[in-house]
Order: structure tokens, then sequence, then C-alpha cells
């Protein structure tokens, strides 16, 4: 009698989920590699990471400015006690969310105000206009608002002389408590394109801590300022 | 009804099964039929006969379709082939992107062989030795492994060259990138010294620094490799090997 043709069918279940077992498995590998990850968290990690500046908390999320037309993308400003960091991550759908680098200011000087400037384009080239924003953290409960000085510098002439292109405002008002300290990211437009000449000149920043009657507290220097720029391609 | 119309009408019934499927399926069936027909053959009919009643007898294709349908449920089918599509391309990128491999041989290479992983500059002196001084700095491990002396005329002064490195002390972590650009120098007699040079390089895996024209003393014991940022502070001090040296 000849035998039935035997033909072992595997289930379809079973071959969906060994197939959803290998694409897991080798999402694990690439996290494993720190080639992308499930969530934005994980991504600014890596930037902590490559920042040496330790795990540091969310104080604020948010979105990319449109005009810079980056799909799906997150900006954070997170902190630690030592250290204030804003950060880019951006999704793709093969690697899941990428870092995309940051600044990061440090914060463990005993200081009134810690501020930085963190400039964020899609190439990172000159011809890439890209959004500037500043950043910070408030320690003196009598800081008010603050003013930050952009400025230049002419390398022509051997005084070290700081020339304000503009002033960049932020108060109180428009600042994020947590945990008894206060931070602001706020994005500005300024033009300082008329003061820049690549061989003469780039941009310094000062930060005025103001009281309530404006009175200048404390003023940040351009060196302890955290400079820091994001190319999110 | 011969063996083939039969086996058409069943598979007519299998909305969402794929072709491997039912060429499987179609086989199976056959089977069954090609077993029943040689019963058949042998109780006394011609082949044909005995298959297009073996066909008959296995009852209502379209019954039989319809049962073997419920088994290929189209949830799955979409979740397999999605996955797997997933996996390819994945995997693709993975194999692709070979400087997730360098960077684990670089963090591999600085734990185990440092002097190996300094690809861009060197150590310079009249006499060079390795030592190996790790700190703990963060996520990361600052590690001072071979120094350089040379000693002036004068007999008095010399000169040192240090290289360092710094990697995650997660072997599959990001090394940071501005460890090492942050490490200043210090010793007895100089206090807080400025290198007049370096050269270094790096990746994710491991980021390397050669500190040149460092002004140290013979009553110099040590060249401290130092580090204070992030509420973060190490400080390794550097034997400075004269007797090795003058020996």
């Amino acid at each position: 009698m000849k035998k039935a043709k035997e033909q072992t069918i595997p289930t379809r279940k079973r071959k969906a989920l060994r197939r959803t077992a290998v694409f897991l498995a080798l999402l694990a590998l690439g996290g494993l590699f720190s080639y992308g990850r499930a969530f934005p968290a994980r991504a600014v990690r890596y930037t902590e990471e490559t920042y040496n500046i330790g795990r540091t908390q969310v104080v604020k999320r948010l979105l990319p400015p449109k005009e810079l037309k980056l799909g799906t993308a997150l900006f954070y400003l997170t902190e630690n006690e030592h250290a204030l960091l804003v950060s880019a991550v951006r999704f793709y759908p093969l690697y899941g969310w990428v870092d995309a680098g940051g600044g990061f200011v440090d914060c463990a000087k005993d200081a009134p105000i810690h501020v930085g400037a963190w400039s964020v384009s899609r190439m990172g080239n000159e011809n890439d206009k890209g959004v500037q924003y500043l950043f910070g953290r408030i320690d003196d409960p009598a800081v008010s608002s603050i003013n930050v000085r952009v400025c230049w510098r002419d390398f022509n002439v051997e005084e070290e002389v700081y020339n304000t292109a503009f002033i960049v405002a932020t108060a109180a008002e428009d600042w994020t408590q947590k945990d008894g300290k206060r931070y602001f990211v706020c994005q500005y437009d300024g033009d300082w394109k008329p003061f820049q000449d690549t061989y003469h000149s780039s941009m310094y920043y000062f930060s005025d801590a103001l009281d309530a009657e404006g009175r200048v507290l404390y003023t940040q220097s351009h060196e302890e300022t955290g400079i820091g720029s994001s190319a999110l391609g | 009804m011969d063996e083939r119309e039969f086996c058409d009408r069943v598979l007519a019934r299998l909305r969402h099964a794929t072709r491997t499927e039912k060429a499987a399926v179609r086989a199976e069936l056959e089977g069954h039929i090609e077993d029943r027909a040689e019963a058949l053959t042998k109780a006394g009919y011609d082949h044909e006969a005995a298959m297009a009643r073996a066909a008959e007898v296995m009852g209502n294709p379209e019954e039989i379709g319809g049962a073997l349908d419920k088994q290929y449920p189209l949830g799955w089918l979409i979740l397999s082939r999605v996955s797997l599509i997933f996996s390819i391309l994945l995997a693709v990128s993975l194999v692709t992107s070979l400087h997730s491999v360098a960077e684990l041989r670089d963090s591999v290479e600085a734990r185990t062989n440092p002097a190996a992983g300094l690809r861009s500059g060197s150590v310079t002196g009249t006499y060079i030795y390795s030592v190996d001084l790790r700190a703990d700095v963060g996520n990361d491990v600052l590690r001072v492994f071979q120094l350089g002396l040379t000693l002036r005329p004068d007999g008095q002064t010399g000169v040192a060259s240090v290289a360092l490195c710094n990697y995650d002390q997660n072997v599959f972590g990001a090394a940071s990138q501005i460890l090492i650009d942050n490490t200043t120098y210090e010793t007895e007699s100089g206090g807080e010294l400025m290198p007049a040079g370096g050269s270094g390089g790096g990746g994710s895996g491991a980021q390397y620094w050669v500190a040149d024209g460092i002004d140290v003393s013979r009553t110099d014991e040590y060249l401290a490799v130092c580090y204070d940022r992030f509420g973060e502070t190490a400080r390794l001090e550097v034997p400075l090997d004269w007797e090795g040296m003058l020996s």
C-alpha cells in the first residue's frame, strides 16, 4: 500500500511567531550595538554617555520648529544635579530613535544661573540656517529674568572687546519649575550674519541674571556658557 | 469528478493560503486519494476508475475546503510577512554598518591593548615606558597607559609625553567624546600645566589622546592627569621613572 505523501506543514501561527522572534532578536542586537532604540529616552541616554554627564531626568520635551522639516524628531531638556542637557533625537523606521547630539552646561560650580546655547540644523553647514536656542537653569530664587547678550568680537583689533549684536531676554513667567529649581529653553531668531566674518569673529554669550528691579546680580561669562550644536540630516 | 477536479474545488475555498501552502495541501489530498485508489485497484478497479471513486469518497470538496480555510488566518500571514521583510531590511542595515563592529573592537582594544588602539599620534621621548592607571569617571573609564620622558641638557628639567584613552564601562556603550578634551595635567613643581600639543582620535568605542611637551622637573615624582567636570573628579598620578631613564 502506497503510503500517503507525508509533508509537514508548519502552522501559519508558528511560522509568524518564529519570524517575529527573529525580528525582535535582530532589533535587540541592533540595540546592543547602539544602533537605534525603541524609545526616545534611550537615544537621550546615548547622548548622556557621549558627553559623560550621567543619567538625567526630563524637564521639558519640545517639538522641533516646522521650518526645519525634520519629520519625527523631538528635543529634550534634561537635567541632573551637575549638568543640564538639551538634546535632539530623531526617529528612523528601521533604526528606531537615534541621537543627534546636543548642548550641555556644567552646573557643578555654584552659581546663580547656568546658561547654554544650542544650534540645530539639518546639515550643519554654513548655508544651513538652522534654529538657535538658549537654555538654562536658575538656582537663585532672587533672579527674575535673564538677558543673554549675544556678542561678536573683531579679531582685527588687539583689545579683547565684545560688541553686543543683540540681546535675548527671558523672564520667570516663562520658566519651568521642577524640584525647587527653574529652567528655561527658548528659541531665538537673531540675525548675526552682519557681524559674522568667518576669519575674524564668532559669537560669544554673556548672560546677566537680573532681580525683580532689573539689577544685575551675576554675569555668566562666555567661557562658562555651554555651546552645542546638532545636525539632524 | 477526478482527482484534479476534487483538489481544485478544495483549493478554491482557501482564501488566504499562499501558493506554497496550496501546493502542500494539494500534495496531501493527492496522497490520500492515491492511497484509497491503491486499495480499490487491488480490489479489481482499473486505475482511472479507482482514482475517480477515491476522489468521490473523500467527501464534499467545498466543505473540506471551508474547514481547511480556517487553518490559514490572514492575520498570521500578514505578521509573518511583515516580520520577514523587516528582518531582512534590519539584517542588511546591521551588516552594512560595519562601524558598529569597529566600535566594539575599539572598546575591547582599549581594555586589553590600548597601545595597539592608538592609531594617530605616539608618545615621544628618549625613554618610553608602559603604565596602567585607571579611574572611573561617570560611565567611562579614564586610562593612562604610556609615558615618555626626555631630559633636557640642564639635567634638572625635562619634557613628558603621556598617552591616555577613555572607554565606556559597558563594552557595548559609547565612550565619552569630550572626557579627554577636559583633562588637565599637574606636577608637584609646576602646578597645573598646559601641554605644548597633542594628537589623538577615536570613535564611539574609545577615544585616545597623546599630550606632548609637558614640562616636568627631576624633583617631580609624578605627573597627575586630572579631570573635574559635572561633579565627577579623577586624578591619576603617573610615576615619572627618572631612575629607569638614567639606568
